[in-house]
């Protein structure tokens, strides 16, 4: 038995009429740490717990998740957060999803997607803080020193100009969520367009994310960059429109200076000093798809974890958190 | 032997063996500062955690780890700790220093995956490879044989399951 005190600090309330008493609690209970926080922030639409998770893990639908994920309605699972936090074990994901099909097959791309969260937790397991550290040199042309320090105020602040970046800044903040598509294009922004280290995107994720977590976040991070991959990813205008039903350009102040709005080929000679190597060209959702884009990197974001990240939700860029992805 | 249970963000089931094996066993979650502050979490976060908390039989407060899993082992006249396994490095290092004075049992989850081999974590594609035949099947059930398939990697390139592809193996 060990020595010390003998009793441990007066535990916190567990009972709470409503969310908004929830939310006033901790506000006072941990007012010294939120107060190096931005101002703002407030508890996340979604709302934690086993029931919640049950509830989630009751509507898993991976046809629907394998035809429409990469799309910002898409068909996710928001099964994330839970994942991340060891609510729901991914066996028990993984038996909830091949339960709700006739047959495996049908349930293979959300279960390979739950394989992105194992795979990163066993680089985890392996490499630890060095998540922290590129895994690779870039294959952009550039080294880690021609890359920013700083997140840029005007894209934490939602006000760059660009509706969907200015769009995704928001509901991060806001709620702790981002598709995993939204991921990959806003981390592909961060360090390709604006030249930031993918360090600091990944902090500013990891800051916001209910699934965020360093394992899945940050390799998915380098992922997009090209430091845990042979490529960087980017994508382009007509990419980002496909996917959320070109729900941003029309009302962007920037439409006619969009810095997407070009060819993989232009976009390519813009932003890196050497052409990387053309991929092989294979779709993402049965289209036409981001370039650097292959089927089985569809889920990884940054972030999170894809619990069956479905392109949703998983922790990433090129297009991942993975493993929570879901 | 009486044990109690430390709980940690990493794993916030109900489910887990920790609770299923040691239902009696008192549960402690420790909001440490100075992971809160090394993770920079904020109240959605913290609410989030804090929200799955209430889902489960455990004591939470505020402090320092190791001298609240200390205080709470005394308190319940406890002489052992069981967690749960995780690969964080933060939690890692507060459990190696909880260990130098109390006795700590790690638990671990079902597997998701069991890859053939030495599994090649360089890109996901040759993880992938190894652990899908083991991750297409429920949890207790075997896998077919013959579930093998190929594929290529990130780098494109040709893969193949080997050991269970009929092509591959005639090739040989």
């Amino acid at each position: 038995m060990p020595t010390g005190r003998a009793r441990s600090s007066d535990p916190l309330r567990r009972s709470f009429r409503d969310r908004s008493e929830v939310e006033a609690y901790l506000r006072e209970t941990f007012k010294d740490i939120l107060a190096r926080q931005p101002d703002g922030d407030r508890l996340s639409p979604t709302r934690g717990g086993a029931d919640e998770a049950a509830s989630l893990l009751r509507r898993i639908d991976p046809q629907g998740y394998k035809v429409s994920r990469n799309h910002l309605r898409g068909q996710v699972t928001k099964l994330s957060p839970f994942i991340r936090h060891g609510v729901l074990a991914l066996s028990a994901v993984r038996d909830a999803a091949l339960d709700a099909v006739h047959r495996p097959d049908q349930a293979e791309k959300l279960i390979s997607e739950l394989g992105w969260r194992d795979y990163w937790q066993r680089v985890y397991a392996r490499i630890g803080d060095q998540v922290w550290d590129d895994q690779e040199p870039y294959k952009t042309g550039f080294g880690p020193d021609d890359y920013a320090d700083e997140m840029p105020a005007d894209l934490v602040a939602g006000n760059t100009g660009l509706a969907c970046m200015d769009a995704f800044s928001e509901e991060l903040t806001t709620t702790g969520y981002l598709h995993n598509h939204s991921r990959m294009w806003v981390a592909a922004y961060v360090v390709h367009w604006l030249k930031v280290k993918w360090q600091v995107g990944a902090r500013w994720f990891l800051r916001h994310l209910l699934d965020g977590d360093p394992a899945s976040n940050n390799l998915s991070w380098q992922w997009v960059a090209s430091t845990f991959s042979h490529k960087p990813y980017i994508f382009n205008q007509e990419n980002l429109a496909r996917f959320t039903d070109n729900r941003f350009c029309p009302r962007c102040s920037k439409r006619d200076e969009c810095p997407f709005n070009a060819t993989y080929d232009a976009l390519n000679a813009k932003l890196f000093k050497e052409l990387p190597p053309a991929p092989p060209q294979r779709n993402f959702a049965g289209g036409r798809g981001d370039r650097r884009q292959r089927p089985d990197e569809r889920n990884r974001r940054p972030g999170g974890n894809r619990g069956g990240r479905s392109s949703d939700q998983r922790s990433g860029p090129r297009s991942k958190p993975r493993g929570e992805r879901s | 032997m009486t044990s109690i249970i430390w709980v940690h963000e990493d794993c916030l089931d109900p489910q887990s063996p920790a609770f299923q094996r040691h239902p009696e066993a008192p549960a402690i979650f420790v909001f440490d500062d100075l992971v809160i502050r090394h993770r920079g979490y904020g109240l959605k976060r913290i609410g989030f955690i804090y929200e799955c908390l209430l889902s489960l039989p455990v004591t939470i407060v505020r402090g320092n780890t190791v001298a609240e899993v200390q205080a709470f082992m005394t308190e319940n006249r406890a002489d052992s700790v069981i967690s749960m396994a995780t690969p964080c490095p933060v939690l890692t290092r507060i459990g190696e220093q909880l260990g130098k004075s109390v006795t700590l049992r790690k638990l671990h989850l079902p597997a998701f995956a069991k890859p053939r081999g030495t599994v090649d974590l360089k890109r996901f594609s040759r993880y992938w490879q190894a652990a899908q035949t083991s991750a297409m099947v429920k949890t207790g059930e075997e896998p077919p044989a013959d579930h093998g398939r190929s594929g290529r990697d990130h780098d494109g390139r040709r893969t193949a399951n080997a050991g269970n592809n009929p092509r591959q193996q005639r090739r040989r």
